[in-house]
């Protein structure tokens, strides 16, 4: 499984938890539309941290980072 | 409550096909509406993208806004809500210009009476000079990104305005000098989160200019009215929720004007709700809860819970109406902003009420205090990791943040009493902080499928954690914890 899709299935059952079964694409905001809260920006940095290694210590944090599945793969890319 | 939106309906939207809920529950089937669901109606979206359509949108909104807004500053802030409307490429410009315009404005409006030479004098120097230090925070921390002072920018912006004010409160200088300074300290403390925003965004690849910066510095739909408090964040923010096509400006205007309808009838609600619960002869004649806990002189318990109920009540209705005007402002400027205040009432746990009840609040907590603990400590202690997060943004972010708004008292009544007549509200913030704590590490997600009894009960026990914890909700200096301990005791017809 690719980082994309890893990320695309976590978000998803990160939405469907909460009742949200509308579709999204890659380049939608997830969190600052409202649709993710803060709570889930949390269990992403969490599978993110675990899954790949990332350290959000490392670099200024802002939720706009980490918006869109686009977004995430980009973090993911520059590190 | 239930309000301009409608039943899972989102306080703005990703994009405009595709509606995203902030609640995580729906209450299922047909749900009478104050305000129709205009947003919804493709015809008239169609017809709101066009110049007439534009013209009368404008128009309801500004006869709704006149109600609440000092003539001078109505006459501006329409006077760019239609050029941002007409020119939405330009909009950043306008904002800039607009935000420009208002501070000036504001000025006039809050010192007028002292006459405007020396507005312009004492106020403009002020207001010159927060601004000034702003763009050039922002440039030095541009400039030298990686450098040590900015690798953490918003801790060094808050030292250094820790450090001027101890300076401006201890430092023997000549007495109208001083007061200058005191001044435009305190003024600037309406900037300083908004500066903080700024300063989030100095690594953003497609960051803003200085001067666009400067239009999110107390945008002009938020200067007059909430000092501190940035409403909707910062330039970052502003970017990635900007109408890019002239239909979601047209659905972003309809929920502007549907939001300040909303407002409207909050507030005749609110004012009602005051007549009848305080006062007399046909109300119910409550004591503002203030008045009985500063005097000590409590009537029988349960009329202390009628006084504590109505002025939770009051308090949640007037955040609604005030934070919500804002947003519906910022909406009709092309920003699709979400609520300030959604349905705080429904929500199912401490957590999730802090997030529906003072949203950009509660978002400026998290992002300058809850991110920075907890991507850096405890990591391998998910639950402490958490916990202390939440201790950083609710507690100690929370009293800094009331600390700085109110920085005039320092001026007024020295450090030392400033800091220990803090006490009732650090109290506040600490239970706060706790209760918000625990209710993350337990909280369960509401099904949608949860019956009505298993909704009400989680948001019945919430409203009356929120409902005590308002006792103690006070940031003044005079009181001590005793006096409220007292009243909180006697609701249990303890003493």
């Amino acid at each position: 499984m690719t980082p994309r899709s890893a990320i695309r299935d976590f978000l998803a059952d990160l939405l469907r938890k909460k009742g949200d079964a509308q579709p999204f694409s890659d380049s939608d905001s997830l969190l600052l539309s409202g649709r993710l809260q803060s709570l889930d920006a949390l269990e992403l940095i969490v599978f993110l941290e675990e899954n790949y290694a990332f350290d959000f210590a490392d670099r200024p944090f802002d939720q706009g980072q980490i918006d869109s599945v686009d977004q995430v793969v980009a973090l993911l890319v520059e590190a | 409550m239930t309000g301009a939106s409608g039943t899972v309906p989102p306080p703005a939207t990703t994009s405009v096909t595709k509606p995203a809920p902030r609640c995580s529950y729906s209450t299922g089937g047909w749900t009478p509406r104050i305000i129709p669901q205009w947003d919804k109606n493709p015809k008239l979206v169609v017809q709101a993208a066009t110049r007439d359509g534009k013209i009368a949108l404008l128009g309801l909104f500004g006869l709704l806004l006149f109600v609440r807004t000092p003539l001078p500053l109505w006459l501006w802030t329409m006077a760019v809500l239609v050029t941002m409307s007409f020119l939405p490429g330009i909009r950043r410009n306008l904002l800039t210009v607009g935000t420009l315009g208002t501070a000036i404005l504001a000025g006039y409006v809050k010192y007028g009476q002292a006459g405007p030479r020396a507005v312009a004098m004492v106020y403009g120097t002020a207001l010159l000079t927060v601004l000034l230090f702003g763009l050039l925070l922002f440039t030095i921390a541009v400039k030298w990104a990686r450098s040590g002072a900015m690798k953490r920018p918003v801790l060094t912006l808050n030292l250094v305005f820790v450090a001027l004010v101890y300076a401006a409160a201890v430092m023997p200088l000549p007495r109208d000098f001083q007061r200058e300074i005191q001044f435009t300290l305190v003024l600037l403390t309406d900037y300083l989160w908004y500066f903080a925003y700024s300063l989030q965004d100095r690594l953003a690849p497609e960051r803003d200019s200085a001067l666009r910066q400067l239009g999110t510095w107390a945008p002009f739909w938020a200067t007059a009215t909430s000092p501190g408090t940035p409403f909707c964040k910062g330039a970052g923010y502003l970017r990635r929720i900007e109408a890019k096509t002239p239909e979601e400006l047209a659905i972003t205007q309809l929920k502007g004007v549907k939001l300040l309808m909303w407002c409207l009838v909050l507030e005749f609600t609110s004012e009602l709700f005051t007549k009848v619960a305080y006062q007399a002869p046909w109300g119910l004649s409550l004591t503002d809860l203030d008045v009985l806990i500063q005097t000590g002189r409590l009537p029988a318990w349960y009329l202390c819970w009628g006084s504590l109920l109505a002025s939770f009540t009051h308090t949640v209705l007037s955040m609604a109406v005030w934070g919500n005007t804002i947003v519906a402002c910022c909406r009709m400027a092309g920003f699709r902003a979400l609520r300030n205040t959604y349905r705080p009432l429904q929500a199912a746990s401490i957590a999730e009420f802090w997030n529906r009840y003072y949203y950009y609040f509660k978002e400026l907590l998290v992002d300058f205090f809850f991110y920075p603990v907890y991507t850096r400590y405890f990591k391998r202690h998910r639950r402490l990791r958490m916990f202390a997060a939440t201790l950083a943004a609710a507690t100690f972010g929370n009293m800094i943040y009331h600390f700085f708004r109110d920085i005039d008292l320092v001026f007024q009544l020295g450090p030392w009493k400033a800091i220990t007549g803090f006490r009732v509200y650090a109290l506040y913030t600490l239970a706060l902080g706790c209760g918000i704590g625990v209710s993350q590490m337990w909280q369960q997600r509401v099904s949608a499928l949860q019956s009505w009894w298993g909704r009400v009960l989680p948001a019945t026990r919430v409203i009356a954690f929120f409902c005590l914890l308002h006792i103690f909700d006070y940031t003044g200096r005079d009181h001590s914890i005793a006096q409220h301990m007292r009243f909180l005791l006697h609701l249990f017809n303890l003493v």
